[in-house]
């Protein structure tokens, strides 16, 4: 990844006024098929890559999967039947997405992807995304920092586990391991996780939680690197266990609302970034289309969020806009 | 005895309402040839009357795509996968 990204604020991931006016003359179609415009982090990103198309294309697609995995091939072919030229896309799951991207490639349509890269085997043409490895990483020590305080030189934890795995999430794990396994962070307050269960929605996370809390009586924190943390706060909260707390991923009402009430049940979180890497994507489509070839990936960088730098963070991962949860 | 089915606010035998389905689908097609059913409409509507994907995917690679729409050509020598990962 060194070897081959660049910044989101590097020249080569903007757009010169020059470009956007030939861009504006040429007014290309272009289009995104989303994992889930449901998901907050999602649909914001979705808001800003349309702001960054909206300054020079003709016309601008969106699709939705709502999660579906059968409505996939049907974003696919939409956007292919459009004669888009270059398509966004959005998957969490790179096995069933390998297909679509096949689909993409065999069109000769050009493909970006927010966060995350569908396919292995059929990568897109460029990739904007944050380092999960290293960014998640940094998530341990202050969740270390935090028991410490509290007293604990040693908790147990529970990780629910997103039962189809993303490029991405299997990144945010590889960094967030790290994070444990880290002798400073151990020296702090080590974190044992005592059992990992897969979870594929909010309401099964609540489930698994609410039967992990009793499984193991002296659990004080779960992680969920995902949008279903809600269902393991859900599961903490009702059973008021004041004493559990969980670290969770994305920057939306949530998160924001529980760091800001004093951060429980969620203690720390992820804001992912949005507005750094929405505007990226349309960016680098229109020096796709303007046929210069593009950054393989373009890095942004999101914000280790907990009660202290919320609402700095909000401002920074999304746009600059102050954080509207109270 | 027939199996009842809903079209147009009416119970029609399933057989009719199959029929109704084909004809409306055939509208839809001859729309789309004609230039009247863009080709974003044609593929929703498509997917409401619960038409294959193949179907759908076929008639319209069959279309044309009107060219005055367009303005946008593709940059002399498209590459849209200029990077190797092998």
């Amino acid at each position: 990844m060194k070897d081959s990204a660049v910044p989101n604020s590097a020249p080569e991931a903007k757009l010169t006024s020059d470009a956007i006016e030939q861009l504006k003359a040429l007014k290309p179609k272009v289009g995104h098929s989303r994992y889930d415009l449901a998901v907050p982090a999602i649909a914001r990103w979705n808001t800003f890559w349309k702001k960054g198309v909206s300054q020079w294309a003709g016309d601008v697609l969106v699709y939705d999967t709502q999660s579906k995995p059968e409505r996939m091939l049907l974003g696919t072919e939409f956007l292919i039947n459009q004669n888009v030229h270059v398509a966004g896309s959005l998957a969490f799951d790179w096995v069933l997405f390998g297909e679509s991207m096949k689909r993409f490639h065999e069109a000769k349509v050009a493909t970006t992807s927010v966060a995350a890269s569908p396919s292995a085997y059929y990568p897109p043409t460029s990739v904007c995304m944050g380092d999960d490895v290293a960014e998640f990483k940094k998530l341990a020590m202050p969740i270390a920092q935090f028991f410490r305080k509290k007293g604990y030189k040693e908790v147990e934890a529970v990780w629910l586990l997103e039962v189809h795995p993303s490029w991405f999430s299997i990144s945010r794990q590889k960094g967030f391991q790290a994070g444990l396994d880290d002798p400073a962070v151990q020296e702090v307050s080590k974190i044992k996780v005592v059992d990992t269960n897969p979870v594929l929605k909010n309401d099964d996370a609540q489930a698994i939680a609410e039967a992990a809390l009793q499984q193991h009586p002296s659990l004080h924190l779960f992680i969920m690197l995902a949008h279903q943390y809600v269902g393991a706060a859900a599961a903490v909260r009702g059973a008021g266990r004041r004493d559990v707390w969980v670290a969770a991923s994305d920057l939306d009402e949530g998160t924001a609302t529980r760091l800001l009430h004093g951060g429980w049940p969620v203690m720390i979180t992820y804001s992912p970034p949005i507005s750094g890497a929405g505007l990226a994507d349309a960016n680098v489509m229109g020096k796709i289309l303007l046929g210069k070839k593009p950054p393989l990936i373009i890095s942004s960088q999101g914000t280790v969020t907990t009660p202290e730098n919320a609402k700095k963070a909000y401002a920074k991962d999304w746009g600059g806009t102050a954080i509207p949860f109270k | 005895m027939k199996a009842p089915g809903f079209a147009g606010g009416w119970l029609l035998p399933r057989e009719e309402v199959v029929d109704e389905t084909e004809k409306h689908f055939d509208r839809m097609v001859a729309g789309l040839q004609s230039g009247s059913v863009n080709r974003r409409d044609f593929f929703r509507c498509a997917a409401l009357l619960g038409v294959s994907l193949t179907t759908v995917t076929e008639v319209l690679s069959a279309t044309p795509i009107a060219q005055a729409a367009e303005t946008y050509a593709l940059p002399p020598n498209w590459n849209p996968y200029p990077f190797s990962w092998a």
